[in-house]
């Protein structure tokens, strides 16, 4: 009979207030990991699926290019400034890139579309492109033709082998035209970008722009995409501000991530409240508990125990009933967090039509994430002990006659 | 040699609106060996006297010695490891902790002492045999009847080794059975173990097993008898 068993007797007891107890912690815990794994999943799909199939971690462009996008924000992308910008740690490759808006135009129909120069092997160290070419085939070196993204090519009435115009306005105001074969048709995950995206070479989109030796971004292929702030304040460093601006997603994402920012704080709130009911409930538990052993706890000081040591085995049993609940709680939601990880949730009918509109993929993977389980134990248990005061306060101030009388 | 010892001691209870004079001027010895009742009508200040003599209360005025320690110095902490080491407590209503077994909870006080594990047993299961109950050493309280409960507690009481036992109306909720058979068992283990009892009660045929009576009204002593 050691204090853990005395303990673990103690807290069944009362059975049917301990499963209670113990089954609010699960339920709190089972779809607090669910409600966050879902949230924070889709968060992560919503960057992603622009960071890594477009902008990527870290952009260089020319000082002021963000907020004005112009070709006559471009800049000449010698091998000097290459080589300065892959030399940073963490860079390992940039990859340079002409991009701006052009109107595309097949048969009677026309669509807005957005014009990516760059080059479609060092590109695909980002982005995957390749990958993601439905019909058709990737560009090689020196194409002239083009890659058209899924969505587009359904506007426009185009497939693969049909000729693509593109109608828009160069460097300096040159006007730009031309006309070119459609070579693959690409998906892309953000709705936004599937409806507007035409890859080309590097050299194709300079002749079609009239931008010769010219790009708008260095975008950086970089070894840790979590450690972008910090290559990012390195790059800062060796460029000149005054010529260069060093992007990282989440300012280049700036909307998207404050979107995300007022979702995520509408779900803190709808999981505090449910914190609130749960914390609630085991302080209820535990202060029944409490001043029902009143007396108990009179008797054992009386025969000899050491407050700390009774206040120390209460502790253990409020400890044993969250971690149950916790563990169980963990237990329950794993597989289901695992098995929509690993088979993302595909939305369909109007669901999935409304998202498309709100520019998001109509796909809620799971996120899978240790740290998530640890911060939800962590606050079960942090609430747990905030709790368990209560008894430790009353042990504290016991006066054992009067424990013993009552 | 006496064990306690008590000079002009006085219990006052002043949280209430009208304060309570329980104990008025108390003086007192008991020896070792000693097998003593403390009697009186309800309300006369048992409880109190025998709640400051085990060190669960403290006197509003006065002195106690308890075998060369002044209770008036202890600290809270201390006073519970003393009690731990030298006082044994039967309750009136047993307060056997109801989710250990029998022997578990005599092993409990002697485990609070920090005695190994061989010892505990060894020691719990000879005072279940002497308090008449040695097959009972796995049940758990709810599982005996008033008299077995309260003959665990007496072997509780009895396992840390105290210098004296305390017990405070120990046979008020025993049938006159049950209870008469608590005392005779108290009285043996008095008589062969030298145990020194100390217990209060109102129950005639109880306190005439008593060598000593000392009788209490109003809080203050009224007879102390040796028989
Ligand atoms: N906590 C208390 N507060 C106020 N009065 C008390 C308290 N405890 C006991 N008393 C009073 O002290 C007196 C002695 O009580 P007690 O020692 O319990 O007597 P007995 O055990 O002989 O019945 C009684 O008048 C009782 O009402
Ligand atoms: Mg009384």
């Amino acid at each position: 009979m050691e204090l853990l068993s005395l303990a673990w007797r103690n807290i069944w007891r009362n059975k049917r207030r301990t499963l209670l107890t113990a089954a609010s912690i699960f339920t709190a815990v089972f779809l607090a990991l669910i409600m966050r794994s879902m949230q924070l999943g889709s968060y992560d799909k919503i960057v992603s699926n622009v960071v890594e199939f477009y902008t990527g971690y870290i952009q260089v462009h020319a000082q002021g290019y963000w907020d004005d996008k112009s070709l006559d924000r471009s800049f000449v992308a010698d091998t000097a400034l290459v080589r300065k910008v892959e030399h940073v740690k963490g860079v390992s490759c940039p990859i340079p890139r002409l991009e701006s808006f052009a109107l595309a135009s097949a048969g009677v129909r026309t669509k807005g579309v957005l014009v990516v120069g760059t080059d479609p092997a060092l590109d695909n160290r980002l982005t995957a492109v390749a990958s993601r070419i439905r019909r058709g085939t990737m560009l090689t070196g020196d194409d002239r033709g083009a890659l058209l993204a899924e969505g587009a090519a359904h506007d426009l009435g185009l497939s693969v082998g049909d000729s693509l115009v593109l109608l828009g306005q160069g460097f300096h105001g040159m006007s730009a035209a031309g006309a070119f074969p459609v070579r693959g048709i690409v998906h892309f995950g953000s709705p936004d970008l599937n409806n507007r995206m035409v890859y080309m070479t590097l050299g194709a989109c300079r002749d079609f722009y009239s931008a010769p030796g010219r790009v708008t971004s260095l975008a950086l292929v970089v070894d840790r995409p979590k450690h972008a702030h910090a290559i990012a304040g390195d790059l800062r460093k060796i460029l000149d501000p005054s010529a260069y601006e060093v992007m990282t997603w989440d300012q280049m994402l700036l909307e998207v991530v404050q979107e995300i920012q007022s979702d995520n704080a509408a779900g803190l709130i709808m999981l505090g409240v449910l914190y609130v009911i749960v914390i609630f409930g085991i302080f209820g538990t535990i202060s029944m508990m409490t001043v029902e052993r009143r007396r108990e706890f009179g008797v054992v000081v009386a025969l000899g125990m050491d407050k700390a040591l009774l206040a120390g085995t209460v502790l253990l049993e409020t400890l044993m009933i969250s971690l149950v609940g916790i563990a169980v709680g963990m237990l329950g939601a794993t597989p289901v967090v695992w098995y929509f990880h690993s088979h993302p949730i595909r939305l369909t009918g109007e669901a999935a039509t409304m998202m498309v509109q709100f520019g998001i993929e109509p796909v809620m993977p799971f996120l899978f994430d240790p740290s998530m389980y640890a911060a939800h134990a962590g606050i079960v248990l942090a609430a747990t002990l905030v709790c368990a005061l209560f008894p430790l306060w009353v042990i504290g101030r016991l006066r054992v006659a009067s424990a013993l009388r009552s | 040699m006496s064990i306690i010892t008590i000079k002009n001691l006085t219990k006052v209870y002043d949280e209430t609106s009208v304060p309570v004079y329980a104990l008025n001027g108390i003086d007192l010895t008991f020896e070792e060996g000693e097998f003593t009742a403390i009697v009186g009508p309800s309300g006369s200040g048992k409880t109190t006297l025998l709640n400051i003599l085990g060190g669960l209360d403290v006197p509003s005025g006065g002195a106690i010695d308890i075998a060369g320690t002044n209770m008036g110095t202890l600290s809270s902490r201390d006073l519970t490891r003393f009690r731990l080491h030298n006082i044994g407590f039967v309750f009136q209503s047993y307060n056997l902790i109801p989710v250990l077994s029998a022997q578990e909870n005599i092993e409990f006080i002697m485990q609070l002492q920090g005695k190994p594990r061989a010892q505990r047993s060894a020691r719990a299961q000879e005072l279940l045999a002497q308090v008449g109950i040695p097959d009972r050493a796995a049940s758990r309280p709810g599982q005996l009847s008033g008299g077995q409960q309260q003959r665990v507690a007496v072997a509780r009481a009895l396992a840390s080794r105290p210098r004296f036992v305390l017990a405070d109306e120990p046979t008020a909720n025993l049938d006159s059975k049950s209870a008469e058979n608590l005392l005779d068992i108290m009285g043996k283990l008095n008589k062969d173990e030298n145990v020194t009892f100390i217990f209060s009660t109102h129950d005639a045929r109880v306190m005439h097993k008593a060598r000593r009576i000392i009788t209490l009204e109003d809080g203050k002593v009224l007879k102390d008898q040796t028989v």
